[in-house]
């Protein structure tokens, strides 16, 4: 598997564990990629997840800076246009989190969300 | 809260610290001028990528802290919360300065993340700078943050330990000086004691060998000599000319020595503006009057005080209570002594910037030397002066102008004959003429009581003339020296403060004819001579 996969993996498991729908996975337009959107109650969340091997580099969430940060939020206008019907019966509370993984050598995740991370 | 779902299975271990509180708040004191203004310190700790915000204001200075003060949490063995943390300033108003910052932000982060306990927070203004491995490092500025802390009616100040004597020269104030973040930390947990910076060193008198300057060592300029004691009896302000090693330079270094002692309030002045400055080596109440003498190639900033962000004290505030020495006063640049009008006017500076204005004391006495002609030699018995006449001349013409206005006292240093180099006995010592300093200046206090003048080179022109009680004879002397020498309506005055302080010496309250005749000889070197045969 992958290692971006693991990451979404570890991700996925852990919002499912805490209540949250997940509503699309990957989603692609022509500007780019969402990893996660997911939802509970009234809140709509993008998240961003960001997995590296070890942490000799910096902590994984470093890697989403102001540029990616810009970009996200322009996804996720794209998003909420062309599934405007299915949204509005959703709810109105928008959060763009951050998922932060880190595998250990024998490949295992340690996952750190950060909730409305910007 | 944190994590989704916080559930022990995706417990983050970097993040075991418990967010019951999110909010801290502690106290600071910001440094503007040399008056400290309490700053309230609010952090929290909320949602968010991981990031330290600093709102309120910050100078760049406060901002540099945001780089150190993570470093210094981690290293001291605390947890830096992994989140957004937002610092304020309160009151959001005025632009803070100054590396003291760097405690107070790294308290209010931890008592925002619950580390340390809130309730001692509130009693005490936390001020200093922290490493990058949590030592708390030597601060300026520290007595201000004291004074200022005990205006405010707070308990105490919690300071780095190379500061805490520096803190304790404050009263009714308790003093916490810590060498690192982790016994400030402790010190709040009640596990952690502060030894007593020591009290009783600093109440001490000032020394009786203060400085190793001393007035006996002057050989010969008998006149010299005695115009510094009438220019320290009277606060006036002098000028000296003379050729090269007559010895203008030893005879300014030995003024501070005859200068009366400083009270306490006047010590702790020039020390809280040493401490402003950064140049408070030992942390000790200075008790000697200090002399300032910039190079001739000193700025504007340098000279008055400013600089970018952090305004410093400049040279003419580093002199308050005592003297400011400008050796070959000529060659300054012109516009850095026309900053000179308003210290010697008011006694303090006022440095205007786009955020306001800040205002340092700067009450200083005035010595300033100068070679005759650009030779050194006009004037000099034994050698002829070669400077070409219009050169002479335009020398001369600097060192008139706005300068020369405030100044009572001119006087010329001649080159010493060998016999005076060789023969002459020891002075008086600088303790015996101090006394009699003292003296006068009591005598003048008292005169003046009920103004806002404590010496006569304070005095407006108008007082000076209904304070000097002259006899007829002494009038007469003034009245025929405005004929002759052509006195102006400025330099009869000053004749007048002169002859008033020299009076005050002889501990007459009437200025006689013998007074002021010493005082027309202490306005013109020209006079000097003429009015020898006279008095």
């Amino acid at each position: 598997m992958q290692l971006g996969r693991v990451g979404e993996e570890a991700a996925v498991l852990s919002y499912r564990q805490a209540g949250y729908r997940v509503l699309a996975r990957n989603w692609r337009c022509p500007l780019g990629e969402i990893d996660l959107v997911l939802a509970r109650g009234k809140t709509l969340v993008f998240c961003e997840v960001k997995t590296r091997r070890g942490g000799a580099f910096g902590p994984p969430f470093e890697a989403v800076t102001d540029r990616k940060q810009r970009k996200l939020r322009l996804l996720a206008e794209m998003f909420l246009r062309s599934n405007a019907t299915a949204v509005a019966a959703l709810g109105t509370d928008v959060r763009f989190d951050v998922a932060s993984v880190t595998l250990d050598r024998k490949g295992r995740p340690d996952l750190h969300v950060f909730e409305a991370a910007f | 809260m944190l994590l989704v779902g916080a559930t022990p299975a995706n417990a983050c271990r970097r993040c075991r610290v418990a967010f019951a509180a999110m909010y801290g708040r502690v106290f600071a004191v910001a440094v503007v001028g040399v008056h400290g203004r309490l700053i309230r310190v609010e952090a929290h700790v909320g949602r968010g990528l991981p990031a330290l915000i600093i709102a309120g204001l910050p100078g760049t200075g406060v901002q540099d802290a945001r780089e150190r003060v993570r470093p210094a949490v981690e290293s001291v063995g605390l947890e830096w919360p992994l989140r957004r943390v937002v610092v304020n300033l309160s009151p959001a108003n005025a632009r803070k300065e100054g590396p003291g910052f760097d405690l107070p932000i790294a308290m209010g982060v931890l008592a925002a993340s619950a580390q340390v306990p809130s309730a001692p927070l509130g009693s005490y203004v936390f001020a200093g700078e922290l490493s990058l491995k949590g030592e708390l490092v030597a601060t300026p500025g520290i007595l201000a943050v004291a004074i200022a802390a005990a205006g405010a009616r707070l308990k105490g100040v919690v300071v780095p330990r190379a500061n805490a004597a520096e803190a304790a020269l404050v009263d009714g104030i308790e003093v916490i000086g810590a060498p690192s973040l982790a016994e400030v930390v402790g010190f709040l947990k009640r596990q952690w004691q502060p030894v007593e910076p020591e009290h009783a060193a600093n109440d001490t008198g000032p020394s009786p060998d203060s400085g190793q300057l001393d007035f006996c060592e002057v050989r010969g300029q008998g006149t010299a000599r005695r115009a510094l004691e009438v220019a320290a009896a009277g606060g006036h302000n002098t000028v000296m000319v003379g050729p090269p090693g007559a010895g203008k330079t030893m005879l300014a270094r030995r003024l501070p020595t005859i200068l009366p002692a400083m009270t306490r309030a006047e010590a702790l002045e020039v020390t809280r503006l040493h401490s402003v400055a950064g140049l408070l080596a030992d942390g000790r109440l200075i008790q000697d009057r200090p002399i300032r003498a910039p190079h001739h190639s000193v700025s504007t900033a340098g000279l008055l005080g400013g600089g970018t962000g952090f305004l410093r004290p400049g040279e003419v505030s580093l002199a308050h209570n005592g003297v400011l020495f400008l050796d070959e006063v000529t060659e300054f640049r012109r516009d850095v002594l026309e900053g000179l009008r308003l210290p010697l006017e008011d006694g303090r500076i006022v440095i205007t910037r786009a955020i306001g204005a800040v205002e340092f004391p700067a009450r200083f006495t005035l010595v300033a030397a100068s070679n005759p002609c650009p030779c050194g030699f006009q004037g000099d018995p034994r050698r002829a002066c070669r400077c070409p006449p219009a050169r002479a001349e335009g020398y001369k013409q600097r060192l008139s102008g706005p300068l020369l206005d405030r100044v009572d006292i001119r006087l010329t240093v001649p080159r010493l004959t060998r016999a005076e180099l060789l023969g002459s006995e020891p002075g008086e010592r600088s303790v015996t003429i101090r006394a009699r300093v003292e003296e006068a200046r009591e005598r003048q206090r008292h005169r003046l009581a009920g103004t806002p003048w404590t010496s006569n080179a304070q005095m407006p022109g108008g007082m000076a003339r209904r304070e000097a009680r002259m006899t007829a004879e002494a009038e007469e002397c003034l009245s025929s020296a405005v004929e002759s020498f052509s006195l102006t309506g400025r330099g009869f005055d000053r004749a007048v403060r002169v002859a008033r302080t020299i009076a005050d010496l002889e501990r007459s309250d009437i200025v006689q004819q013998r007074h002021m005749a010493e005082a027309l000889g202490l306005r013109t070197p020209s006079v000097v001579e003429e009015m020898a045969g006279v008095g």
